[in-house]
């Protein structure tokens, strides 16, 4: 992104791997990200996303739970026990809002679950977090 | 005197214990016979003073009519009588089940041996020489009539004995069926409902009761069996199984296939495989259980060898207790089918948050990409395609479930019009096609080649189609074929639409339900092909508006499907037929637009789709600017709202047809509500097309050529 308009510039840029087999999903993540001057990667299905994962060693990754193949919930589980994945950060993004849904996340080791639509303040937020501690 | 000692205190005579005596009593009927009239005047003086009443017959044949009408205590019978004599008389009296064993007292003047053993042998029970001692005849017609008096008495105890019996058996029936009853009301569940129904009998009216319920729709059949375990406990025998009770099984089916109470007797008896339970069993009953005319199980009460055996008066108790768990058996399925649909209905909930969510997401990120990139940024266009796109597939996620709820309510009516279906077939396939062969899928269509005539509703029946061939799109993977197929079966009355895929298939407990509201295969909280689970109920909905059906086929998972919607054929008449309008060619006419509109997002966006167009449109946000806005600026096409505020849009449309100068124009109604009786109104107003908002840019196109037809000698405006 040539033309960012964000008047603060995170001081350290992060990398995210969003994993959706929504199309439009993933477009409108990576640019977003883009332009908040992060860089991503996207994924469609669950063993994309993990040989990608294995080579773009992602800070953080957002995943979709309705993936057609392996699930969100087993992509999580399988990326947590990566090494090279250690200390990445997990958002389950998806429909399901009800408390059973908030704690299966939890269990297959996400660190969030973020009910969709996903407020871009709410992921600048995290992201800014996340890169500040990172630089520092 | 002896007789004067009976006369004086007969009590005496009987000891304290029976009361009886001749006076007090209700008086005995004694009947006199004897042919002679001075005979019988000499035994009533004599008899009067017992105080009885004393019936006389002159004749055997005038006795025997008496004794046939009522009871005597005792018969005087003279011997010697001209027609029917005394012997005859009393073996006929004698034969006379009523009076068979009315004492006989014979009266005769020949007291020789060979008379005494002929009365004795005809039925007497006493003999009496003529003329008669009056002392003797008293005291021994006393004793009949004490006798008879007695044999009254032990009657009456008798009968008082078996009410009293009868009435405490009844008390103990009712307490019984009182405790049945309060036992039942607490029921929830049909489990529970067969865990209490077996240990209810027992051990009041069986040792070992089997309660079974067989299986349904809801799940496989339930057995439950209790037993007597000591002369105060009972138990129950869970985890029992019908294959367990072989001597039951065949039983207990006849009883459900009938609806018959059945009796079973030495089931000890019954040959192997023995079990315990069975070496311990001599006779049981099986009565239904009924729930509105319908067998759905039966119960069983069996009794231990050396218990009565049941008998035909054992039925109305058991009844009793199958009844009123029939009762509860109802309210219990009633339920239960509630609380499912409840659940369903959540769980659909929670599935339409959740796929209303998925294209929602997009929708955000686009726009707020929207405010972030500059405005010449290439991606803009994406955006708004996506935007466009998942916004679309937000809409019609929404329109499925309020066609759906329409289908269900028979809320929708269809337009019939004689149609080709080969041409609602190929306009389907037609409208999918890209989209279908975009997943790298294979869309084939085969038809006859001559129309095929029906009466439908065409859009109806393109949508129906068009939910089957998305449905196929989005359980086949990219590789596979979809097929669609028009044929004539019957004879030419029958046209069978085949929708047919090599996808993930269908399993074959779903088959049945597919087509249920709410229901999709079950695929929990991961389900990845999304979906309201509507489709395929809406098409089963229009399809049987149509007076057709639609049925599924599937060789099983991972085997493909195939949809099949059977219509019927009309014969061809010589009337012109309808076709489906071709694909609109957009029109090159330019426009005079007026939108009348208060929400200004929707006015603005109206003006600069129309705008873009090259139409000359303006805006105003009420009745009263609008109307001063149309004749001011004479549009052609006038886009108006219908909830505006102080004055609405069906009067704001009544004034432009009133207004000479206005009453021509094209006037489009929008409203938020699509429902049929809506555009009616719309219609009837003076409206000349109804558009349910939002409005897209396609709608307001075909609006737009619509009007081209009503303007087509008008000149264009320039834009």
């Amino acid at each position: 992104m040539t033309d960012n308009p964000l008047s603060k510039i995170p001081p350290s840029t992060l990398r995210v791997l969003v994993v959706d087999d929504n199309e439009s999903v993933t477009k409108t993540f990576g640019w977003m990200l883009e332009a908040l001057g992060h860089e991503a990667r996207v994924a469609r299905d669950g063993l994309t996303a993990l040989a990608m994962a294995r080579s773009f060693l992602p800070d953080v990754v957002m995943l979709d739970i309705g993936l057609p193949g392996m699930n969100g919930y087993e992509i999580c589980q399988k990326m947590r026990a990566e090494p090279g994945l250690a200390g990445c950060v997990f958002i389950a993004q998806t429909g399901w809002s009800q408390p059973e849904h908030v704690e299966r996340s939890k269990k297959a080791g996400f660190d969030h679950h973020w009910v969709k639509p996903i407020p871009m303040d709410r992921l600048e937020k995290l992201l800014s977090s996340l890169s500040h501690r990172a630089a520092a | 005197m002896r007789s004067a000692t009976v006369e004086k205190n007969p009590s005496e005579h009987w000891g304290q214990a029976s009361p009886p005596s001749l006076t007090d009593a209700r008086a005995e009927n004694i009947l006199l016979i004897d042919d002679l009239p001075g005979n019988l005047l000499v035994y009533q003086t004599i008899l009067q003073e017992l105080g009885q009443n004393l019936v006389v017959a002159r004749s055997g044949e005038e006795a025997l009519k008496l004794v046939l009408k009522q009871d005597f205590a005792v018969i005087l019978l003279d011997v010697n009588m001209p027609t029917m004599d005394g012997f005859e008389t009393a073996s006929l009296i004698r034969r006379r089940k009523k009076s068979a064993s009315t004492p006989i007292i014979f009266l005769t003047a020949f007291t020789d041996e060979v008379g005494m053993i002929q009365s004795y042998a005809s039925g007497a029970v006493d003999y009496l020489p003529t003329p008669v001692v009056p002392e003797v005849l008293k005291a021994k017609v006393r004793v009949f009539i004490e006798l008879s008096q007695m044999r009254r008495q032990a009657n009456l105890q008798t009968e008082e004995r078996v009410r009293r019996e009868a009435a405490e058996a009844s008390a103990r029936n009712s307490a019984f069926l009182v405790k049945v009853s309060e036992s039942l009301a607490r029921v929830q569940t049909q489990g529970e409902l067969l865990r209490v129904l077996v240990q209810l009998p027992i051990p009041y009216l069986a040792d070992v009761s089997i309660a079974w319920l067989k299986e349904d729709e809801k799940g496989p059949s339930q057995i439950e069996c209790g037993i007597m375990t000591g002369p105060e406990t009972r138990d129950r025998l869970p985890g029992l199984k019908l294959s367990d009770l072989p001597w039951l099984k065949k039983a207990a089916g006849e009883v459900m296939a009938t609806g018959e109470i059945h009796f079973m007797d030495e089931i000890h008896r019954l040959p192997p495989p023995r079990s315990i339970i069975l070496s311990l069993l001599g006779s049981a009953i099986i009565i239904p259980l009924v729930v509105q005319g319908q067998t759905k199980g039966c119960l069983v009460l069996a009794r231990q060898r050396s218990s009565v055996r049941y008998q035909l008066d054992d039925i109305p108790l058991a009844n009793d207790v199958t009844y009123r768990a029939g009762v509860v058996l109802e309210n219990v399925m009633l339920m239960e089918r509630i609380q499912e649909a409840d659940r369903r209905k959540d769980e659909f909930l929670g599935m339409l948050a959740h796929e209303l969510r998925n294209p929602l997401g997009p929708i955000y990120n686009a726009i707020q990409l929207q405010k972030l990139l500059e405005p010449k940024n290439p991606r803009m266009a994406d955006l708004s395609d996506i935007i466009d796109r998942q916004a679309k597939h937000m809409g019609r996620l929404i329109d499925d479930l309020l066609d759906a709820t329409r289908v269900a309510h028979g809320k929708i009516l269809l337009r019939k019009e004689r149609c080709d279906l080969g041409q609602i077939v190929h306009q389907t396939v037609a409208d999918y096609r890209t989209v279908v062969e975009a997943s790298g899928l294979q869309l084939n269509v085969i038809s006859p080649n001559a129309p095929v005539w029906i009466d439908g509703d065409s859009t109806r029946l393109v949508q129906a189609i068009g939910n089957l061939l998305h449905n196929a799109h989005k359980f086949t993977k990219s590789g596979g074929v979809i097929t669609v197929r028009l044929e004539i079966k019957k004879y030419g009355r029958l046209a069978t639409v085949t929708v047919a895929d090599t996808g993930i298939g269908i399993e074959s407990k779903m088959l049945s339900c597919i087509f249920d509201v709410f229901r999709q295969a079950e695929q929990g909280l991961d389900r990845s092909r999304g979906g309201l689970g509507l489709g395929l109920a809406l098409v089963k909905g229009l399809i049987e508006l149509h007076h057709g059906n639609v049925h599924a086929v599937s060789a099983g998972l991972d085997r493909g499907a195939k949809f099949i919607i059977e219509l019927p054929v009309q014969p061809l008449e010589n009337e012109t037929v309808k076709n489906i309008p071709p694909l609109e060619i957009p029109s090159n006419r330019k426009y005079r637009v007026l939108v009348i509109e208060d929400n200004q997002d929707a006015a603005r966006s109206a003006q600069m789709l129309l705008h873009l167009e090259g139409h000359d449109v303006r805006t105003a946000p009420t009745a009263l600017t609008g109307l001063e806005a149309a004749r001011d600026f004479h549009p052609q096409v006038i886009l108006c709202d219908i909830g505006l505020p102080e004055i609405d849009g069906y009067q704001v449309v009544r004034t432009i047809r009133q207004d000479v100068a206005l009453s021509s124009t094209y006037v489009i109604a929008l409203t938020g509500y699509g429902r049929q009786k809506d555009k009616r109104q719309a219609l009837d107003a003076g409206f000349d097309l109804h558009l349910t908002k939002p409005i897209d840019y396609a709608s307001l196109r075909h609006a737009l050529t619509l009007a081209d037809t009503k303007y087509g000698e008008m000149e264009s405006v320039s834009p």
